[in-house]
């Protein structure tokens, strides 16, 4: 395992600053920066303590619970934080998208090390892209993050998960490190993964890292037809991908950082496509590619003020093919290529005890191009510029922000049908605030009552907006507002309790001008503003660490959401008050942790409700709830020099037939077995 | 719809309601009875309607057959398929005829053809179509000399023996052909080029010589060509227009035009009417338009063949009309409708029929499946 110390990370995603009782930022580290996470042992419990302190529902999988839970990858870590509805496809190729709180995918920010992943065609993050392996920490927070020293951008979703990779070797201690991994598993999967880190020393530290992942993906399930039952294997749903990173931090003072990353993912995969009863098997592929490349530079000015400069290049490409006769030429091949330029500034001034205010400008550039004869090469200029204020004390914590955001859009004209279509220009803007405090009533205990507000929007994508005749380039943003209240209550350690933690929050979403597409007539559907949804729920929160001896202790964490998402579009619709599709009303998820020195063991599970794949909840369009239940053992044996891991996870122990999505069937009883050398 | 496509959540939707609004409005529009060909059988008889709901299958709504018994009032039973036979009738279920004693019905994302006794409802047989071999994805179907023909999205035409059961041969047309007819011993085939829609739809019809079941000629029509129609003496054309600016429409075909050897001409086409649906009873074309260029006209018609006049009527009972039928037995008219959900037709509810006489006297309301798309007798 990692060494841990205190000092700072190369990442600042997991930011503690100012959380809670703690100070604006930690002026006990000479090194450290504003808002930088501390991955030392304190840390650990100050991670903890900011799901408790935290004025907005934060929730944060730290690389020790992934593997002490029995976590097997990113959807099963974010699956089981409440208020989380994933939709899974099915299977390591399957697409992953992420809703938090019924506002639907595309208002979840994802950033990976604190720099916003983006994909403006669909608005949509495919969370199966993203390996484990290097993970150190998923966070996810509803509304805002208490940090304040962050880019405008970061706070422009109503809900943003952030992944944090591992961290580079430390800065002090010269040395190099090796992690190597090998998994093994059913249905055709291998993946190995190789990292290696050096430090100078003094002021400079890397790492890269690559992996590969292989999957056939061909899982069985059964297909139920009336009265016939048969067994049936996903065909045509291979999967090749190859992840590279390569990582560096660099402190030329000893109050300023630069970190950098150069990323590249390749995934070339078959699309098993939805269980088409007598269809043959599909022909559909997709190769995505993505390479970015981001630096970041941080630097304490004085004492009163801190510097952050940003800037990313991204390029990704997604082409799909599918073979079949009906298409032109019997092939359908799209290639759409997305390119962005970010680059950020943040101003941090700390000039009094307890209190900090930043001020983050963000530019960034988005286009599209595509083969398609109706591409229209849209672009989008970007500008948020965001106010932000925190006041912290031991007693009461609040924060304000205020995101001021500015699009600019411009699409080509083209050729529709033989008819020129002209070229548009389409801007937004708008003013977004939020608030968010926190009250601790008894100092001496770590009792919490909390409440925020927050008020945000996403715009339209590219494909909402330009796709072919479909899209509507008068569309405007979708607007959500989030109310929510909650507890948080932390006991002190006390005789076999290590920790014990609960988390209650109850929530109001409201979505105005939601995005839908409508039947302008049977032959010509649009995109409109018309939609109206109101969700209320309640997320509750148990983590728990129980010593039984010294080297054993059992880990208990379970959550539970309670979602109602209403369509209210109108009383004329027969949406009108029932359920969202997709949204189960109920879900929940626990995992029981054995920690001891020969074989560890977790048993995990998830359960949702039934779910409907209409708003309007037509009895044929249920899809009955299910349980999803897993086990993992896992040893860690020191060596003279590193450890090796060896690790066995059991996922669908029940072997339970379901699906996430319809026609989409989920893996039975599968298994997986890696090993881990690292020094 | 056939396909799903990999943005499982945006794009997959907006192809999904593409193809779907591309592929919907496809049935087979054999209203003969028995020998399909232009001298209705004297000796046969009725059997009752058959509907065909296409469902949506990416909703987990599925297709279904409705029967309905004149005889018994208009009696309604839905599901018919899959109560005899325990299972589903497959995805999308897009184009059917009653050719006899049997139903043919085309599944289209499914890519089969049940045959079906015409009253127990129970199948006689599947068959699994494949590019390779028979052409895939049905779209339309014609019947003839014991002979139905069974056009495939995927470019082909079918024959499908109604002796042996098993389609005995094929010949390429397309791009995209739609729904067919027969008229003086040929097969017109509309190809839509229904999935090259950006860069335009298609303008070619394919005749096929039945004798030697080969492409005669490939002639050229008015855009978007979707469904042939033969009466007794004379040969129509319904267009789909662009579904932006061009609306749909119905065109009487000289029939030496059709028998031209080439392909550019563009005369000998005579405009009828703005039609997104018809069907032929007697002398008479009955047909409707709900245009796209005007989302709130319903226009409900009769066009006389032998005076060229034409009648106007209403029908106040549908919604959101989607195709239109005519019983050859009694000159009754079925104008199939979705359901309004709010302003707009909702596409997942299930759908209904409304019932005229030929005098366009309301007679039932049937509720039907999702998205009723083929009416057959």
């Amino acid at each position: 395992m990692k060494r841990i110390l205190p000092f700072f990370t190369f990442f600042y995603s997991a930011a503690c600053f100012g959380a809670g009782n703690s100070p604006i930022y930690n002026e006990n580290d000479s090194v450290e920066l504003p808002a930088e996470s501390l991955p030392n042992l304190e840390v650990l419990s100050q991670k903890e303590s900011k799901t408790i302190s935290s004025a907005s529902p934060f929730h944060i999988v730290d690389a020790k619970k992934i593997t002490e839970t029995g976590i097997t990858d990113i959807s099963d870590a974010v699956k089981r934080l409440p208020g989380v509805n994933l939709r899974d496809y099915g299977g390591a190729g399957g697409l992953k998208t992420v809703s938090v709180r019924g506002l639907g995918a595309q208002h979840t920010g994802v950033s990976y090390d604190g720099v916003p992943l983006s994909d403006l065609r669909s608005g949509e993050i495919d969370l199966s892209r993203y390996s484990l392996n290097s993970v150190s920490s998923l966070a996810l927070s509803a509304g805002d993050n208490d940090d304040i020293f962050t880019p405008a951008r970061n706070i422009s979703s109503a809900s943003t998960l952030a992944i944090s990779t591992l961290k580079n070797p430390d800065l002090w201690d010269k040395s190099l490190e090796l992690d190597a991994r090998m998994k093994f598993g059913s249905f055709g999967l291998y993946n190995p993964f190789l990292r290696a880190g050096y430090s100078n020393g003094s002021n400079l530290s890397v790492s890269v890292l690559g992996e590969f992942f292989h999957a056939k993906n061909n899982y069985p399930f059964t297909l139920f037809n009336g009265d016939h039952t048969t067994k049936e294997r996903r065909s045509n749903s291979q999967m090749n991908s190859v992840h590279t990173e390569a990582n560096l931090l660099f402190t030329p003072t000893g109050g300023s950082s630069l970190t950098a990353k150069i990323y590249y993912y390749d995934n070339s995969r078959q699309l098993p496509g939805p269980v088409i009863y007598y269809a043959p098997s599909s022909n559909e592929h997709l190769h995505d590619r993505n390479f970015f490349a981001q630096a970041r530079y941080k630097s304490k000015l004085s004492s009163i003020f801190s510097l952050m400069g940003l800037a990313k290049f991204n390029w990704a490409a997604s082409r799909y093919q599918d073979v079949d006769g009906i298409y032109p030429d019997g092939k359908l091949d799209q290639n759409y290529i997305q390119r962005e330029g970010y680059a950020s500034a943040a101003l941090l001034c700390t000039p009094l005890a307890g209190w900090g205010f930043d001020y983050s400008a963000d530019w960034f550039y988005n286009n599209l191009s595509s083969n398609l004869p109706t591409d229209r090469h849209p672009y989008r200029n970007s500008v948020l510029q965001s106010l932000s204020a925190k006041y912290s004390s031991d007693r009461f914590s609040a924060t304000a922000k205020l995101l001021y955001s500015i699009f600019m859009d411009r699409a080509e004209g083209y050729i529709l049908n033989n008819q020129p279509v002209d070229a548009t220009n389409n801007n937004a803007r708008r003013l977004s605030p939020s608030v968010a405090v926190s009250v601790r009533p008894v100092i001496s205990f770590p009792f919490y009552l909390r409440a925020s507000y927050k008020n945000i929007f996403r715009m339209p994508t590219f494909n909402e907006l330009y796709f072919d005749n479909y899209g509507t380039i008068s569309l405007k943003p979708e607007i959500a507002d989030q109310w929510n209240v909650g507890a948080t209550l932390s006991l002190p350690s006390w005789k076999f309790i290590k920790e014990l933690s609960f988390i209650a929050d109850g929530y109001i979403n409201k979505v105005q001008a939601k995005i839908v597409a409508i039947p302008y007539n049977l032959f010509k559907w649009t995109m409109t503003n018309l939609g109206k949804v109101r969700i209320y729920g309640l997320d509750l929160t148990l983590n728990g660490d129980f010593t039984i001896t010294s080297g054993q202790s059992i880990l208990l964490d379970a959550s539970y959401s309670y979602q109602r998402a209403q369509p209210r579009t109108s009383p004329d619709m027969i949406d009108w008050m029932k359920q969202i599709a997709y949204t189960p009303l109920n879900s929940g998820s626990a995992s029981l942790s054995w920690i001891n020195p020969w074989v560890s063991v977790a048993l995990h599970g998830t359960a949702t409700s039934a779910r409907y794949t209409t708003n309007a909840n037509l009895p044929s369009t249920r899809i009955p709830g299910y349980t999803d239940f897993g086990m993992s053992l896992f040893r860690t044996f020191p060596l003279p020099t590193g450890s090796i891991e060896l690790r066995g996870d059991l996922m669908n122990l029940f072997n339970k037939q379901y699906q996430i999505v319809t026609r989409y069937p989920m893996p039975g009883r599968s298994w997986a077995f890696s090993i881990r050398y690292n020094f | 719809m056939k396909k799903t496509f990999y943005s499982k959540g945006f794009l997959a939707n907006a192809l999904t309601l593409l193809l779907s609004v591309t592929l919907l409005p496809s049935c087979s529009d054999n209203d003969e009875p028995d020998n399909g060909g232009k001298n209705p059988d004297p000796v046969a008889v009725s059997y009752g309607t058959y509907v065909l709901n296409q469902g949506q299958d990416y909703a987990q709504v599925e297709g279904s057959l409705t029967y309905i018994n004149p005889a018994d009032n208009f009696s309604v039973q839905n599901n018919v398929f899959v109560n005899v036979n325990k299972r589903s009738l497959g995805s999308t279920p897009q184009c059917g005829v009653r050719y006899g004693s049997k139903l043919y019905l085309g599944i289209c994302d499914s890519s089969t053809i049940e045959i079906v006794d015409a009253s127990t409802f129970k199948s006689l047989k599947q068959i699994k179509l494949d590019a390779a071999t028979t052409g895939s994805s049905p779209r339309g179907m014609a019947i003839d000399n014991g002979k139905v023909y069974v056009t495939m999205f995927d470019g082909y035409v079918a024959r499908l023996d109604t002796a042996s059961l098993e389609i005995d041969g094929r010949v390429q047309v397309g791009p995209n052909p739609e729904i067919p007819a027969v008229f003086n011993g040929k097969l017109f085939v509309p190809n839509s080029d229904g999935l090259n829609y950006a860069v335009g739809y298609g303008e070619t019809a394919s005749i096929i010589n039945l004798a030697t079941f080969t492409v005669e000629s490939t002639v050229k029509v008015p855009l978007n060509p979707n469904k042939f129609l033969a009466t007794e003496n004379n040969l129509y054309l319904l267009t789909k227009g662009n579904y932006l600016d061009i609306d749909g429409a119905i065109y009487e075909i000289d029939p030496s035009i059709a028998n031209l050897q080439k392909e550019d001409n563009g005369d000998g086409y005579k405009f009828i009417a703005e039609a997104t649906s018809f069907a032929a009873f007697g002398d008479a074309l009955v047909y409707l338009n709900t245009p796209y260029t005007n989302s709130t006209l319903r226009y409900y018609a009769k066009y006389d063949i032998k005076s060229g006049n034409t009648t106007t009527w209403k029908a106040p009972e549908v919604d959101y009309p989607n195709e239109l039928n005519v019983d050859p037995f009694s000159g009754d008219i079925y104008v199939a409708s979705y359901y309004m959900d709010g302003t707009y037709p909702s596409y997942i509810l299930p759908g209904f029929v409304a019932i005229y006489d030929k005098n366009f006297t309301f007679k039932k309301k049937c509720e039907v499946g999702s998205g009723p798309s083929c009416i057959f007798f």
